[in-house]
């Protein structure tokens, strides 16, 4: 039902004021739109979310709040349920007291996205996606804080890159390739509307 | 040992291809990981030998170049 507009002297009900409620509800506009709710996930080797890139969205925004017992978050794009495994880039800049380290990966199976936390300290990367459901390259910036084995020792990991294969993908799967993972993520959109 | 997985929100084991298909990956990430690591840890040695050769630290290098 379309956004009911009233003019002086019209009577308001309760039907037609819920139904603008609805439509409200239904478009937002402006901002981060979420289009995958908070989801906990514990003691898992991966997790996926299906059918959260459409075309209502061009840029998405992840937001990982994690610990990994023995190895680093990666990500892979999937369509269909189906994980991409090949033409992943990414250029990252890790930054560990004194010392700032830089790396290119190139041709990869996966993106990386975040690094170990080494047990049970709360972790947090955001990762900006560009164009996942379009059938061009997306590309991606992964910020990552992770404490690694401890609070006093954060590490800051900036991971930049791309998916070079030029495919539609409506979702999105992130693993780890040792151990384990838990916490929880959510997935957003960027709106197009103001 | 049976993985698991978060399934669209759902925890629960993998399915014996699942488990397959993410136990091949491992192998590569790994691999993949290795190969990074070695062109840092190469890079690095070649970089000592220049600084060896010039009879300088790193900090005066960076001074240098700063």
């Amino acid at each position: 039902m379309p956004l009911t507009t009233y003019t002086a002297g019209e009577v308001l009900t309760a039907a037609s004021l819920n139904a603008n409620f609805t439509f409200a509800a239904a478009s937002p506009t402006g901002g981060l739109v979420c289009v995958k709710a908070e989801t906990a996930f514990s003691a898992v080797a991966s997790f996926t979310a299906d059918n959260v890139f459409t075309s209502t969205y061009t840029n998405y925004f992840l937001s990982l709040r994690y610990t990994s017992s023995a190895a680093a978050p990666f990500m892979q794009f999937q369509v269909g349920g189906v994980a991409a495994a090949t033409n992943y880039n990414y250029q990252l800049i890790s930054a560990e007291s004194t010392t700032v380290a830089a790396s290119r990966a190139t041709a990869q199976t996966s993106a990386l996205i975040a690094g170990d936390s080494g047990g049970d300290f709360k972790s947090f990367a955001y990762v900006n996606i560009s164009g996942p459901q379009l059938a061009e390259p997306t590309d991606y910036i992964s910020k990552n804080i992770r404490n690694a084995t401890g609070y006093t020792s954060p590490i800051i990991l900036d991971t930049h890159g791309n998916h070079s294969t030029a495919t539609a993908y409506d979702g999105i799967k992130v693993l780890v390739s040792s151990g384990t993972m838990t916490g929880t993520y959510a997935i957003y959109g960027y709106s197009k509307t103001v | 040992m049976t993985m698991r997985t978060n399934d669209n929100g759902t925890d629960r084991d993998m399915t014996e291809a699942e488990q397959t298909a993410h136990e091949a990956w491992q192998k590569l990430a790994e691999a993949e990981a290795k190969t990074v690591a070695k062109v840092a840890a190469d890079k690095a040695i070649a970089k000592q030998a220049v600084l060896d050769r010039l009879g300088i630290t790193a900090d005066e290098a960076a001074l240098l170049l700063g």
